[in-house]
């Protein structure tokens, strides 16, 4: 019965079957560093050097992903594959923050992430926020296949337009799902948004969001006391700007922490100090600074 | 010997001026309300939504304020992801296919990402499927309560009601709205014993959220479970916060 109800949980992949623009497969090499045993990249992406930014964390590869067009255009189908082998690490993120432009009606950008996170992997993808501009239709989609024993921190920001210049829910539509899957394919958990903009009779209201930045951080390590990393989590100092909580994730090790915030430095403030009481909980070395 | 209910024996005919319609449309009709009623023991209505927190960190303080939480969790959770999984299960119980209804229960709860919601979801459910029991005799729910404690399946509220509903011999357009009706009476119910709402205002608000049910109703109809999705950033941060009230009338 189980393994039946297993079969039909088991989620096709969500990506389309076709090439990727950016592809990156993390190896281990024979003392046990990390390093970027294959990668591919294709316009408009491009892949920075494996970067050692702690030179006391041999183990962990650091890596930024460069796009070189001026953001998310209409029609844009992005798709990026990252694979990180048994005990690899990698801290995973990108240059500035990803614009969603302008796109008529009936058009779309979309983005497709794969990732797979073998045996004893640690995978960061820390991205810089995403803004959707006026009139923006931006569809997203993460697919990560997580290995019981592996571990993912991922976080992610959201911007609802150009607030300095006073728009705001101007975009069209934002659809956004995050899928974790084991490497079986039984469904861990799915975070899923639907966005609405310019049609969004809650926009204006505090109930629906207090603050205009909205931010995601999802935590699993499945070796971690999830109430002593809650507790340390719920600890760092919080700032009259934002609001922040925590909540346990099914099926799994691990936390989500839903944020939002009058500006993004508070939130990319918060993930900063996230992120260095998330590995001082995991025994993992300090996060060092990540220049940007 | 005659009938002891002379008004519903097939030979006597019903009096038109009750305007009664045939016995098992309104046993139906009964139903509907037995299990649509906040006397039925669900246990649904010791849940706030975050509404607790919201009223505790003056975030709503007034019935407009209650009507706007309402329409936002109904237009923003409860419709597009709770009665996409009950339409899905309802209609999986009807073909006699329990396996369908266990995947419907499962995706919600992976998809209910909130431990303090998911936890409500599967408390309530397995209430109300506890009391379903006992009321109507249906090898469904004795299927669902052993899978359930084989830990096979999660049993959700918006799942259990499905097939209580099917139990019960309701369409699914009847069981749609008797879950709906559950909801928002509770969550008004909630609401008056906040004191953020009068009992007048409360049945004012309930009229004026007819149109919402039915739309939202029609649109988990043709919502494939994959679709389902949530978009409440604030009542998920009330909902996780929750916890850290010091005083408490509401489990979530």
């Amino acid at each position: 019965m189980v393994a039946e109800l297993n079969r039909l949980l088991t989620v096709k992949e969500i990506l389309p079957s076709q090439p990727h623009h950016l592809e990156v497969h993390i190896g281990l090499n024979r003392s046990g560093h990390s390093f970027v045993h294959r990668q591919y990249a294709t316009y408009p992406f491009r892949v920075s050097r494996a970067l050692r930014l702690d030179p006391g964390d041999t183990d962990r590869t650091y890596l930024y992903m460069m796009n070189s067009s001026p953001g998310l255009l209409a029609g844009d189908a992005l798709r990026l594959r990252v694979t990180l082998d048994q005990k690899t690490r990698l801290y995973l993120t990108d240059q500035s923050a990803t614009k969603a432009h302008a796109m008529a009606e009936g058009q779309r950008a979309e983005m497709h992430y794969a990732f797979e996170v073998k045996a004893g992997a640690i995978l960061e993808f820390i991205p810089e926020p995403l803004i959707l501009y006026r009139d923006a239709d931006f569809s997203q989609t993460t697919q990560i296949t997580l290995d019981p024993t592996g571990s993912l921190v991922l976080s992610e920001i959201l911007v609802p337009g150009r607030l300095a210049r006073g728009e705001f829910y101007q975009f069209h539509r934002y659809f956004n799902r995050m899928q974790v899957n084991t490497p079986d394919g039984e469904l861990v958990f799915a975070d899923t948004m639907h966005l609405s903009g310019q049609q969004n009779r809650f926009a204006a209201s505090p109930l629906f969001a207090m603050m205009p930045i909205l931010a995601n951080l999802i935590v699993i390590l499945p070796e971690v006391h999830l109430q002593s990393l809650s507790a340390a989590l719920m600890a760092i100092p919080p700032k009259p700007e934002c609001s922040i909580a925590l909540s346990r994730l099914p099926n799994c090790n691990g936390l989500v922490i839903r944020a939002m915030a009058k500006s993004v430095p508070i939130l990319k403030t918060y993930i900063h100090h996230a992120l260095i009481t998330i590995r001082h909980l995991s025994n993992q070395p300090t996060l060092p600074e990540i220049p940007k | 010997m005659p009938p002891l209910l002379p008004y519903l024996s097939p030979t006597i005919p019903t009096p038109k001026f009750l305007n009664m319609p045939s016995f098992p449309l309104t046993q139906q009709r009964l139903t509907l309300m037995q299990l649509a009623d906040s006397f039925f023991p669900s246990g649904s209505f010791t849940l706030s939504h975050g509404m607790e927190a919201m009223v505790q960190r003056q975030h709503i303080t007034s019935a407009p304020e209650v009507e706007e939480f309402l329409r936002l969790l109904l237009h923003n959770r409860v419709g597009s992801s709770d009665l996409v999984a009950l339409v899905h299960a309802y209609r999986a119980s009807v073909a006699q296919d329990l396996t369908e209804v266990y995947r419907a229960d499962r995706c919600l709860f992976a998809q209910t990402v909130i431990q303090e919601t998911r936890e409500a979801q599967c408390k309530t459910g397995q209430a109300l499927l506890m009391v379903a029991q006992s009321v109507w005799v249906d090898a469904q729910l004795e299927d669902l309560q052993t899978a359930i404690e084989a830990e096979q399946t999660p049993g959700c509220h918006p799942v259990i009601f499905a097939v209580v509903g099917r139990a019960g011999e309701l369409d699914e357009g009847d069981v749609l709205l008797a879950y709906l009706h559950n909801f928002v009476t509770g969550l008004v119910g909630a609401a008056i014993r906040l004191g953020v709402l009068g009992h007048l205002r409360a049945q004012q608000l309930l009229h004026n959220l007819s149109s919402d049910l039915l739309t939202i109703a029609t649109q988990a109809q043709i919502t494939p479970l994959s679709e389902m999705w949530s978009c409440t950033p604030a009542i998920d941060i009330a909902q996780m916060s929750h916890r850290q009230l010091q005083a408490r009338q509401f489990v979530n």
